[in-house]
């Protein structure tokens, strides 16, 4: 197999065994498991909308036919629990029942020929009617190739018509499915031939050779097969939606709403096939609520796989750590020179840094410093210092060398802030009676301290499976790019060491993923990236000279700016923002989240992301963001900010 | 040896940090596996990283990192699919245009006009039959030229071998003369235009040179030389035409080689001029030069120079390489200061660090050991 870290997992894997081989239960879970009613995904158009490799093409090959009959057979064959957990995700989804498939579920791939449809030169309608024609034909094509890879004699396979699709199927070809398809062969044969040619025909010869529209979808409900009493039920799959243009897009999601399309249907999109308004206001107002990323309307249900809502952003964070962790383990399996060493796992990453003598001499002085600079009282010093070690006291993941004093340092400039400045003729103070302290050791002052050690004296900080996993934020590919630089790292000792050690320290690890971060940011290469990078830049100013207060207001800083929601809904005033926003979100340069609470109003986040952050030494933990406008920010893009 | 263990022996020999191993052992890997290893001395378990990593113990701690970027950085290979890249395109690059422009010549035509004209084009396939191609060596590989011009070129044009006996010469002229009967052409059953193709020149000393005999008399020597003899016994029948154009072409050349050749051939014509049958016209081509920085520079790469002279055994001279004018061999015969390794064979124009082997009975300095060893055709 060839390296699963490098590959895109839904590309290269031949058959569906090696598919089944790296999947992760997890990964469905944190978008699937919103849904208590596995029915509202088989009866309602869904649309799956996300960045590239968050996992959308890897969710339509599971829910595919064969996939999942391979999955049973697996089950039975092995004893491996992931094959067991997929398949009871498989029950809980409705795909299985009793141990039988009762889905049927295909996938096809919106490619570009059918954008050529559009520039044929016909006339709206009719090229709508072709590219809707040619969907029902590869649709009616899929299943029949789901029933030959299952094993299933197709010429016993007959059509199950919706309650009013009777004559339409006669139409189409009547009730054996053989038929159909030869239909459906000859409708393909003759458009796919029609995008090819130079010359098209005049729409009525077209028409002619056609013999009207093919519209399987609104005819079919079921299929009966050989061996199965129940009927399954067809699940149509179209991925890589975007590649529509508007009006077509529209078109099929027009199609697919219709009240006599009763199989299941999905479709799964890159975010740029949204229009602005719907990417980046969407939730924040109208009727129809967001809820976990999900908005669901009578008809369709639009699944933002990586929009979660605030509120269950650290829900799914975790999900993410777990499925990161099982994926990780899954690829490394599947590398030879790893596996047979015993090497699968990155959970023996170190997380707890070692400093140089150099660096620990530096971080020691930053009390001193601060307590002469700002004029603390040395008792209070000591009380602060008190606290700081009694909370590092209780943690195993911070070097205290370092962190300890750098959080000290911190927290006296946040006494400092809380505490009446005295005048300088004030001859008697008394320092017995100094202010009380107020201020507390925790995680997010440490968090604090570990970035402020980096910018300071480069004391790395990014370590562990799931400091590399929550760079990923909850994608899939942005993920496996920053592990496979660990990974390689690990290959490498163990051909140097040959000691199967599972550990890197965390300078190499932090070293590895600022790299990587950094090549990513180079070679974003998607439409509008040369304004994206420079809103990223201008990001990240704001970011770091936030974070590197020092009284490290935010704890572990910012890495996300916040614009106010209401101001953020004029959004389409600034075009040329907004599309620099539509692809950098669509390219995961950044996240929108809206409807952050903050200093009594609802904020519109942008969180830089993973890639970002690595690059730039900023923190991983979520909420810290520095407020902006949306005039800053197209400032940036036109490169007139000071 | 596998290579895991080569790899991790590299990385002790060298020091590496971990990162810096990672970096290097890609590299590694991908060159060793689409060119290195194919080096026709290497054989199974003894290919390319484990040749590295017993060429770099030669060097003191200090010295290997130099040796290994001068590996990493400067080494040019050309592999056996390049050189045949450079066989596939000799025809069309290098003999067709001059075809053309001869016969547009001939006609007062621009070359692109040959093949409107059906008369221009009857001449473009004379004026081809009438093209001799000699190799020099078994390095100009003549069979892939031939199997590459299937159809163009007819194997009764192409020679591996430049003395050629009389029955040969004879046999030649006789098949010229049939074909041009086919062509229904009237020019007479002579070559135009002989080509002697070889692989590479590094000097050009091979192929034209002066040497000072025992007696202290200056001699012409080398192939043209040997070639031109061939043609002058080649028989009662005329072989070439009375204004036959030599064309001197090598797959891969260097500058230097180009200038001396160049030079020289004008000299020895001059000099031997009622010796043998010269011809009217000289060209040296190729289909590959390296650029005029491409050799190493003494001065630019001081840390490289100043090892080949560290790392040295004179015992590797021989008569043969004193021919180059340069003793010293630490820059190559005759100084050309080469960092080329073909597949075949390392030319000894390359730095000798990259080749030479100290023997036993020979060695008076330094043990030398070669990264690809060269096979030695003259002792």
């Amino acid at each position: 197999m060839p390296n699963p870290f490098q590959q895109r997992a839904s590309e290269f894997r031949r058959n569906e065994a090696e598919f089944l081989a790296t999947l992760a239960p997890s990964l469905f879970r944190m978008t699937l498991d919103h849904f208590d009613d596995p029915q509202e995904l088989l009866t309602k158009t869904v649309t799956f909308t996300a960045p590239p490799g968050s996992g959308k093409t890897t969710l339509s090959r599971f829910f595919q036919y064969a996939t999942l009959k391979r999955l049973l057979e697996q089950v039975q064959r092995t004893s491996d629990e992931t094959y067991e957990e997929l398949r009871d995700l498989a029950i809980e989804r409705g795909f299985v029942q009793d141990d039988r498939l009762i889905v049927c579920g295909a996938r096809i791939s919106f490619e570009r020929d059918y954008r050529e449809l559009s520039l044929i030169g016909y006339t709206p309608q009719r090229s709508h009617e072709l590219m809707l024609s040619l969907v029902g034909a590869r649709a009616v094509l899929a299943w029949r190739q789901a029933f030959i890879d299952a094993g299933i004699d197709c010429s016993q396979v007959r059509v199950i018509p919706t309650p009013l699709g009777e004559a339409r199927l006669e139409h189409l070809g009547g009730t054996e499915f053989s038929d159909i398809v030869e239909r459906a062969t000859d409708v393909e044969r003759i458009i796919y031939r029609l995008t090819a040619s130079f010359i098209p025909p005049s729409e009525d010869e077209l028409l002619q050779q056609l013999g009207g529209q093919f519209y399987p979808l609104l005819a079919i409900d079921g299929f009966a097969i050989p061996g199965q009493e129940e009927p399954v039920r067809p699940l149509l799959m179209i991925d890589d939606a975007h590649w529509a243009d508007r009006d077509q897009h529209h078109a099929l999601m027009t199609h697919l709403t219709l009240r006599e399309v009763t199989i299941a249907r999905w479709v799964l999109q890159r975010m740029e096939a949204l229009a602005p308004n719907d990417m980046l206001i969407w939730g924040q107002s109208g009727a129809t609520p967001v809820i976990d990323g999900i908005q669901r309307q009578r008809t369709v249900v639009d699944i933002r796989m990586t929009q979660a809502s605030e509120d269950m952003r650290s829900g799914v964070r975790r999900k993410f750590r777990r499925a990161a962790a099982e994926i990780a383990a899954r690829y490394m399996a599947h590398i030879p020179d790893l596996s047979r060493n015993g090497i699968t796992s990155l959970a023996g990453l170190e997380v707890r840094p070692v400093a140089t003598a150099k660096q620990i001499e530096l971080a020691q002085r930053l009390p001193e410093v601060a307590a002469q600079n700002l004029g603390i009282p040395p008792v209070q010093v000591e009380q602060i210092r008190q606290r700081v070690y009694d909370f590092i006291g209780k943690q195993t993941d911070y070097n205290v060398e370092t962190v300890a004093p750098a959080m000290v340092s911190i927290l006296l400039h946040r006494q400092f802030k809380h505490t009446p400045q005295h005048s300088l003729f004030d001859a008697h103070k008394d320092e017995s009676l100094a202010e009380e302290v107020v201020v507390e050791a925790g995680p997010e002052v440490a968090a604090g301290a570990q970035v402020h050690l980096w910018h300071k004296f480069a004391v790395p900080y990014l370590g562990g499976l799931d400091v590399v996993a929550d760079l990923g934020m909850e994608n899939v590919e942005t993920f496996l790019q920053l592990a496979w630089q660990l990974v390689r790292l690990l290959e490498t000792q163990e051909v140097i060491r040959g000691d199967r050690s599972t550990s890197l320290t965390v300078k190499q690890q932090h070293d590895a993923l600022m790299k990587e971060g950094k090549r990513i940011m180079q070679e974003w290469s998607f439409p509008h990236a040369v304004s994206v990078r420079k809103l990223v830049n201008g990001m990240v100013d704001l970011c770091v000279k936030r974070s590197l207060e020092p009284n490290a207001p935010l704890g572990g800083g910012a890495n996300a700016i916040g614009i106010e929601q209401t101001k953020f809904a004029q959004i389409l005033d600034h075009p040329k923002l907004a599309e620099a926003l539509r692809f950098g979100i669509a390219y995961n340069a950044f996240t929108l989240t809206p409807g952050r609470k903050a200093k009594g109003k609802l904020w519109t986040l942008l969180e830089l992301g993973g890639p970002v952050i690595a690059a730039c030494g900023l923190t991983t933990r979520r909420g810290g963001f520095v407020t902006t406008t949306l005039e800053a920010l197209s400032d940036m893009i036109s490169g007139a900010t000071a | 040896m596998h290579e895991q263990t080569a790899l991790r022996m590299l990385n002790q020999v060298m020091g590496w940090s971990l990162e810096r191993s990672q970096e290097e052992f890609q590299w590694l890997r991908l060159i060793s596996a689409v060119k290195y290893d194919s080096y026709r001395d290497f054989l199974a378990g003894m290919r390319f990283l484990e040749s590295l990593v017993g060429w770099l113990l030669q060097f003191d701690p200090s010295d290997r990192e130099v040796a290994y970027d001068f590996v990493r950085r400067r080494l040019t290979f050309i592999s056996a699919v390049e050189r045949e890249r450079l066989v596939d395109n000799m025809y069309p690059r290098i003999v067709l245009p001059r075809i053309l422009q001869d016969v547009a010549d001939d006609h007062h035509i621009a070359p692109w006009q040959v093949y409107t004209s059906d008369k221009a084009r009857h001449d473009l396939e004379v004026a081809r039959r009438r093209t001799l191609f000699l190799g020099l060596s078994d390095g100009a590989r003549l069979d892939s030229f031939r199997h590459a011009n299937v159809g163009r070129i007819s194997n009764e044009q192409v020679v591996v071998g430049t003395q050629l006996d009389q029955e040969k010469w004879g046999d030649l002229i006789k098949d010229l003369k049939k074909d041009l009967g086919k062509l229904d052409s009237t020019k007479p059953s002579t070559f135009d235009t002989i080509y002697l193709v070889d692989d590479f020149a590094g000097s050009g000393t091979s192929f034209l040179r002066t040497e000072t005999s025992d007696q202290g008399k200056t001699e012409w020597k080398g192939k043209l030389l040997r070639f031109l003899r061939s043609l002058n016994s080649a028989g009662p029948e005329r072989v070439h035409s009375d204004d036959w154009k030599l064309v001197v072409h090598h797959l891969i050349m260097t500058h230097k080689a180009v200038e001396h050749l160049e030079k020289a051939i004008a000299q020895v014509r001059g000099d031997l001029k009622d010796e043998y049958p010269w011809f009217a016209k000289f060209e040296v081509t190729c289909s590959y030069l390296f650029p005029t920085e491409f050799p190493l520079d003494a001065k630019t790469e001081a840390e490289f120079h100043r090892l080949t002279k560290k790392y040295y055994d004179p015992g590797i001279e021989t008569d043969a390489t004193k021919k180059g004018g340069v003793d010293h061999l630490g820059m190559g015969y005759a100084a050309c200061a080469l960092p080329l390794v073909l597949d075949h064979n390392t030319p000894n124009n390359t730095v000798a660090l990259l080749w030479a082997e100290s023997t036993a009975k020979k060695r008076k300095g330094h043990h030398m050991r070669p990264l690809f060893r060269r096979r030695q055709r003259h002792s």
